[in-house]
């Protein structure tokens, strides 16, 4: 009887199985069924808010632009070379006043309508009107279409950075916006970029296809899905399961994916600023010797062990060495308690004394206690008070007295001092400049830096004006984080500096 | 003469009330463990000082990070976490916090609610009215959610998680005494009462209130043990003790992301909010069934 069930089990076995493989065999058979097991999935941390590049707000959605859309040309930090995109060449009047692109023929947008000068003149126009992207391309005043594939960019006054920041605007398609709308576009965008835009499920995915007409050849990989998953941990998971091939990297999960065979970690350096931050309003910050004692109290070392296990560079300069404009000659702090204590009795500070709470977000919750215990050691205390995202708020209208903060300037445009401004500018008083400074000098020397041409006289006003920030020590810059990522090992990944990954350059193994 | 001979009675019952339920919780195994669990916790927690310095306790040390459990180097029995602190005095140290928000947020809870509910309950009316449709405005927002809007409205500190926890649990103790009040006012020992002429305080006092203790207590038992997961979800959201305070909730939220490369630092406070929670619970059973008439023999 035994025999019997057990026979009519395998029976029953063998018929499913066939059943089950009867309908599937023509499907796998097919490239269709080839390609989707080809899809490539990316984690996005955090959702577009929009898929136009001229309201972009956020980190994450630059991921998203650089695959569906094509600049004109290419800053490739990983060797510091300029790669063409769109444009062929250009020229610069000799005022700096008059910027001439060439571009390239034949380029298509997803839509098959060719990119010409007009698109780009209509690109860089409502940029120049975006509330969150104008000031990248400012001094802009007009663009002139000369021929089909020549487009002149006329400045107010020289802007230094302009040649770089508009050779990165996403170039959009000038007939079709017209002719959909805003809101059109939001729902169905179109570049020429090596990727189409597909569909979108707000919270849930975002969904690419290879742009089969794209003037450097189609991409290699056809499908990809960018999922959003906030949740490093849950990204982590889904990487090692398989589910997701590119994600980005927590550092505590650095030491276990490096021992991993299936899973490849990427790094680079980036210009990541997390810094301490003193509100100059408030005594005893007001001090400037008090600032510099700080500045000599922190052991960044331990910092940066706690909170990125390491993965980063140490540096009492906020201006990142990648930066155009970043001083070898600036002060630099190292940790030196004594050294702290001496300036504080030269600022006539009696400790022990109370100097607040450090404020901070759940990005400075790990680097608190120990800037607490720092403090301690020169005889200052201070509270701790973590809150939500309004502390942000809080810090930038001056309702705080030391804070930590992650602070990214480099996004999308070029890695020059003039970025800077949204830290040091005395009009970022209520907005990014945290230690509420305004120095005039500072202002001026943005000014020149911006107006010149020359590349060695900007320099020197930028190292100049480099060595005035760490001077004032209103910042304590701690250290610049890598730039972590992870992807599965049957994947070929560039990861560009500092931190840019285009499906366009992946392939399978 | 019958009443001093009423009295004696009463007083040898009272006594041997106490010894019998006693008599009956020792005879559940696990609520006996229970007790056993809590007093170990309970003792760490006030003792904390004989094992651990307060000193080592938010002391950093950069040579001593991520040492696993070990008696040799230290000794650290439950390891260090990422700032080289020695996990096992952040756990005792943290019980005190954990401990004590359970029993001070119940009993603020069980306190104010329970007065709430006997007035409603003795007065009736309008009273009833107001204070209970309160207490159903208090019941209709989710508990965390409730506790997480005191918090964010009057700032993240221990005095506030107090508030806003009791806050959050309030109602429950009104709803309770009130239903039990409402069947003593109607028993003849409180007309009795009112008959001698007792004031309203004395009846509530002295009668009603000792009359309704055994559930409330059960409750109590119920809801520290909840009270301590909450207060766990509060700080692991952040709204709880500020660090570099040990708690058990935020110690577990920072050891999250070490989760797979020191995983012992989310096993230890995860594994000590359990048993506290469980050892809570299961006291709080034990005297439900030694207080319930019908399993007396």
């Amino acid at each position: 009887m035994k025999r019997v069930a057990y026979l009519f089990l395998v029976a029953v076995c063998c018929l499913s199985l066939v059943a089950g493989c009867g309908p599937k065999e023509p499907e796998t058979g097919t490239p269709q069924g080839e390609v989707e097991s080809k899809t490539l999935y990316y984690a996005l941390e955090n959702d577009v808010a929009s898929v136009n590049p001229n309201y972009r707000t956020l980190a994450a959605e630059h991921s998203l632009y650089r695959q569906i859309y094509e600049p004109l040309y290419f800053y490739n930090h990983n060797n510091g070379t300029v790669e063409n995109r769109l444009a062929v060449s250009h020229t610069i009047s000799e005022d700096g006043l008059e910027y001439t692109f060439t571009i390239k023929e034949g380029v298509k947008f997803h839509n098959g309508e060719e990119v010409t000068a007009e698109d780009v003149a209509f690109t860089v126009e409502e940029a120049a009107k975006s509330a969150y992207i104008g000031s990248t391309i400012a001094n802009f005043k007009y663009a002139e279409v000369i021929d089909k594939y020549t487009v002149k960019l006329v400045l107010e006054a020289p802007y230094a950075s302009f040649l770089e920041n508009v050779s990165q605007l996403y170039i959009l398609p000038k007939a079709y916006y017209n002719e959909v709308g805003k809101d059109g576009f939001e729902e169905k965008p179109i570049g020429c970029g090596a990727y189409m835009f597909v569909d979108r499920l707000p919270g849930s995915h975002i969904t690419l296809k290879a742009f089969p007409d794209y003037y450097r050849g189609e991409a290699p990989i056809k499908d990809v899905k960018m999922m959003i998953t906030s949740d490093a941990t849950a990204s982590a998971l889904a990487l090692e399961a398989g589910e997701i091939n590119i994600i980005g990297l927590s550092s505590a999960n650095y030491e276990k994916f490096k021992a991993m065979d299936n899973v490849t970690v990427l790094e680079c350096p980036s210009p990541h600023i997390t810094t301490v931050h003193f509100n100059t309003e408030v005594a005893p910050f007001d001090n400037k010797l008090v600032r510099q004692a700080i500045n000599y109290a922190v052991d960044r070392e331990f910092m940066m062990e706690v909170a990125v296990d390491g993965l980063g560079e140490v540096t009492s300069n906020i201006v990142h060495p990648m930066m155009f404009g970043h001083s070898p000659n600036a002060r630099t702090y190292e940790y030196n308690p004594e050294k702290a204590k001496e300036l504080l009795a030269e600022a006539g500070i009696t400790t022990p004394m109370n100097i607040g709470t450090i404020r901070c977000t759940s990005f400075g919750e790990k680097l608190a206690p120990i800037l607490q215990e720092n403090l301690a050691e020169i005889g200052l205390i201070a509270d701790i008070e973590v809150s939500d995202i309004s502390f942000i708020d809080d810090a930038c209208k001056g309702n705080y007295s030391i804070g930590i903060m992650g602070l990214v300037v480099y996004n999308g445009v070029a890695l020059d001092m003039d970025a800077y401004s949204i830290l040091f500018h005395s009009s970022a008083i209520d907005a990014f400049n945290l230690p509420r400074i305004a120095n005039p000098r500072i202002d001026e020397l943005f000014a020149l830096g911006r107006a010149a041409v020359d590349e060695a006289e900007r320099l020197a006003y930028y190292q100049e004006l480099n060595e005035l920030v760490q001077e004032d020590a209103g910042w304590c810059m701690l250290y610049s984080k890598y730039t972590l990522m992870a992807c599965t090992s049957d994947l070929n990944v560039t990861l560009y500096a500092p931190g840019a990954i285009y499906f366009y350059d992946c392939s399978w193994k | 003469m019958t009443r001093v001979e009423a009295i004696k009675p009463k007083r040898r019952k009272k006594q041997s009330q106490i010894a019998l339920v006693w008599h009956q919780y020792k005879k559940s195994k696990t609520a006996m463990f229970g007790l056993g669990v809590l007093s170990v916790f309970v003792l760490l927690a006030v003792f904390a000082g004989f094992f651990a310095s307060p000193e080592s306790v938010i002391a950093t040390n950069q040579k001593a990070r991520f040492i696993p459990p070990s008696w040799g180097r230290g000794p650290h029995i439950f390891g260090t976490d990422e700032y080289g602190r020695d996990v096992f005095a952040r756990i005792i140290y943290g019980s005190r916090v954990s401990l004590s928000i359970g029993i001070i947020s119940t009993s603020c809870a069980a306190v104010i609610g329970g007065l709430l509910g006997a007035a409603a309950a003795y007065y009736g009316g309008t009273v009833d009215s107001i204070v209970m449709r309160f207490m159903d405005v208090i019941s209709s927002i989710p508990q965390i959610l409730l506790a997480m809007a005191v918090v964010a409205a009057l700032g993240a500190n221990m005095t506030n998680l107090l508030i806003a926890l009791t806050v959050s649990s309030i109602a429950t103790y009104a709803r309770l005494v009130r239903s039990t009040v409402l069947t003593l006012v109607e028993q003849d020992f409180i007309e009795a009462a009112r008959a001698c002429g007792s004031s309203d305080l004395r009846i509530i006092v002295k009668h009603i209130i000792p009359n309704s203790l055994s559930p409330i207590i059960c409750q109590m038992a119920f809801s520290s043990s909840r009270m301590i997961l909450t207060a766990a979800s509060m700080s692991y959201l952040g709204l709880g003790i500020q660090p570099p305070n040990p708690e058990w909730g935020s110690m577990l939220a920072s050891a999250k992301t070490y989760m797979w490369t020191y995983p012992y630092l989310i096993t230890v406070p995860g594994v000590c909010i359990v048993l506290a929670a469980l050892s809570i619970t299961l006291i709080g059973d034990g005297i439900r069934d030694a207080v319930d008439p019908r399993l007396k023999d």
